[in-house]
């Protein structure tokens, strides 16, 4: 049982379009060193989840709850103080490394300016120390690259250079959102083993947002379902994917394609019927009960997100948020 | 926790850096022709202040509306035997100076105002933009005869006027450029960075923007030259005898069927230096734009 304070802590966290929930009551607990994965299709909050962390939030969105970080409530603090943490203890690595660099701005300068902000280092100390960061993403020929402009560069430098900044003043917490979905399949698993390995040595924490289920099983060791705004499952990886409790995991993990040599292909794919609702159009109680082969009279209630007793490993514990979870395999759970 | 993805071979896109942005830069004819026209302006302004060939303001009715090349004079003589040339020299002074300074007061209103418009949005946004409405509605001339009846007409006023009659057009154009890269991922990666938006707009947004703006000010430099004109022409410019293109246009019109020459050299001059600085603009705009430079 892991007792360190956590990296962070977001409880309750909801944010509203207008009058329409994007993200309701969203908990969950980034441990230190913990690389924990946030899982879900297009429109199930993972962005907002992430910038209402970062304080990013586009103008007219407003985060209620609670984001804990290192004693101090995020989303109480002025625009000021957010700053103070934003690039130094908290940072993020963005979707789309074609767009997240600043076109006119130098490499070298990009990497240089978090370090000055954050470091008052000189210019030159500052360049020194982009080019040793530079080198640790292993971009080859980190010194040429230093006056390279973005656009000389292709999707896969990049993000490592994106990445680089990210991790400039050795941050507490890394937020990656979908880092590796813009780029070819064989760069997307460099990136991430780099990203990976780099979190490791400077003792950071990695909250990696993904659609991807083998980039969560592959990188993190905790995973947080989401769904229509909720996270509806969470808990270690291995236990989560090998026995899912709930219909919505479930669905997703049989939707994964299996190929595996020797084995015959098998003529469709496993799906989820129905589609992701719009904003707004999410049914009321649970969300994914016109979607859910299980559903009773019962979803017609909210759910909460629930500890699975004798489930904890490695101080995660297994929740989840479902009335009539699956149980396949896992003996030991028990209807709550 | 184990990892299937074994992968340690280089990204096969890692290509080395061919070619440094500096070596691939061409510097384009607008440039070139631009820089030696506003050059040339410019060097005519600062030779007037040491030399100019006869005295500028010095009057000789005796040589009055002489034709070009007569006794020395290079382009003839005005309708007090003023030397043209000299005067054509030491207006471009006066050009230039109000030209810089008019768009200094537009560029150093306007673009923090069109910035704030676009980073703060709601409100403030709209007050910014129809008090730029109301700025833009009043016409130029007018604010100038204004500023002329309370200060007293001279280059000062012209150059006050013209400045302020800009400043809507540098807030407009900075606001709308602005509003485009405000809305880019990169825009949100600097401020997950950690700093706040005046500094995000002055290191990342302007220097994106810096394009649209250079060409907008090399534009309105050009019809500063113009106004600067217009506004002699009606009296509310530099005053005599200060020296001004202008004014020189103004006063060969009454000359116009007797000397057309009088006319002809202001009217170049005018004409080539908003030439100039247009190609000058066109010329920085695709030698700073490191894309621009790539393509050609």
């Amino acid at each position: 049982m892991d007792t360190a304070e956590p990296v962070l802590q977001v409880t309750d966290l909801s944010v509203s379009v207008g009058s329409t929930p994007a993200l309701s009551n969203v908990s969950f607990i980034i441990r230190p060193g913990a690389r924990v994965g946030l899982i879900g299709e297009s429109g199930s909050g993972k962005t907002l989840t992430a910038l209402s962390i970062m304080g990013l939030l586009p103008d007219g969105l407003f985060a209620s709850g609670s984001v804990v970080h290192d004693n101090r409530e995020l989303l109480d603090l002025t625009e000021d103080q957010l700053c103070e943490i934003r690039g130094d203890r908290i940072t993020m690595v963005f979707q789309e490394p074609m767009t997240a660099l600043n076109p006119v701005m130098r490499i070298g300068d990009q990497v240089a300016e978090v370090l000055r902000i954050h470091r008052s280092l000189s210019r030159a100390e500052a360049s020194d120390r982009a080019l040793e960061l530079l080198a640790q993403v292993r971009l080859r020929d980190p010194l040429a690259r230093m006056k390279a402009y973005p656009h000389q560069l292709s999707g896969g430098q990049r993000q490592r250079v994106v990445i680089a900044i990210a991790l400039a003043c050795d941050p507490a917490l890394i937020i990656a959102d979908e880092p590796t979905t813009a780029l070819d399949v064989t760069v997307q698993a460099q990136i991430l083993v780099l990203l990976r390995d780099l979190v490791e040595d400077h003792n950071s924490s990695l909250l990696l947002i993904t659609h991807d289920l083998a980039v969560v099983a592959n990188v993190c060791e905790e995973v947080l379902v989401m769904y229509g705004g909720r996270i509806i499952e969470s808990g270690p990886t291995t236990q989560v994917f090998d026995s899912p409790h709930h219909p919505y995991t479930s669905g997703l993990l049989a939707a994964v394609p299996e190929i595996e040599p020797g084995q015959e292909r098998r003529e469709r794919l496993d799906t989820i019927r129905g589609s992701v609702p719009g904003l707004g159009q999410f049914p009321s109680g649970c969300v994914f009960r016109n979607r859910c082969d299980r559903a009773t009279d019962d979803c017609l209630d909210d759910p909460n997100l629930v500890a699975i007793d004798g489930s904890e490993q490695d101080g995660a514990t297994r929740m989840v948020a479902c009335f009539h979870p699956i149980h396949a395999q896992s003996t030991e759970a028990s209807p709550r | 926790m184990s990892t299937t993805l074994a992968f340690d071979q280089e990204d096969p896109t890692d290509a080395p850096v061919t070619n440094t942005p500096h070596e691939r830069r061409q510097i384009g004819a607008n440039l070139i022709i631009g820089a030696t026209i506003v050059t040339a302006i410019i060097a005519a302004a600062l030779v007037s202040f040491v030399w100019t060939p006869f005295d500028p303001t010095n009057i000789e009715i005796s040589d009055r509306l002489q034709g070009v090349g007569w006794e020395g004079h290079v382009l003839g003589t005005d309708h007090f035997g003023r030397d043209v040339l000299s005067q054509l020299m030491v207006g471009a002074r006066n050009t230039l100076f109000i030209g810089i300074l008019a768009v200094g007061i537009a560029l150093v209103i306007g673009v923090p105002l069109g910035g704030l418009a676009a980073a703060r949005r709601g409100w403030l946004e709209e007050s910014v933009m129809r008090l730029s409405d109301v700025m833009y509605a009043f016409p130029a001339i007018l604010l100038a005869i204004l500023l002329s009846a309370a200060r007293g007409p001279g280059t000062s006023s012209a150059m006050i006027a013209i400045g302020v009659a800009y400043i809507p057009i540098v807030a407009r154009v900075t606001r709308g450029a602005a509003l485009t890269v405000f809305q880019t991922d990169y825009i949100t990666a600097a401020h997950s960075y950690g700093r706040g938006k005046t500094y995000v707009f002055v290191r990342h947004v302007v220097p994106n923007i810096s394009s649209v703006l250079i060409v907008q000010a090399t534009v309105l430099f050009a019809l500063a030259i113009l106004a600067e004109a217009a506004l002699s022409y009606l009296g509310l410019g530099a005053q005599p005898p200060t020296p001004s293109w202008g004014r020189s246009l103004f006063e060969a019109q009454t000359f116009f069927r007797l000397r057309p020459a009088l006319a002809f050299f202001p009217g170049l001059a005018i004409a080539i230096s908003v030439i100039g600085i247009n190609l000058l603009g066109d010329g920085i705009r695709d030698y700073l734009d490191p894309k621009l430079a790539e393509k050609s």
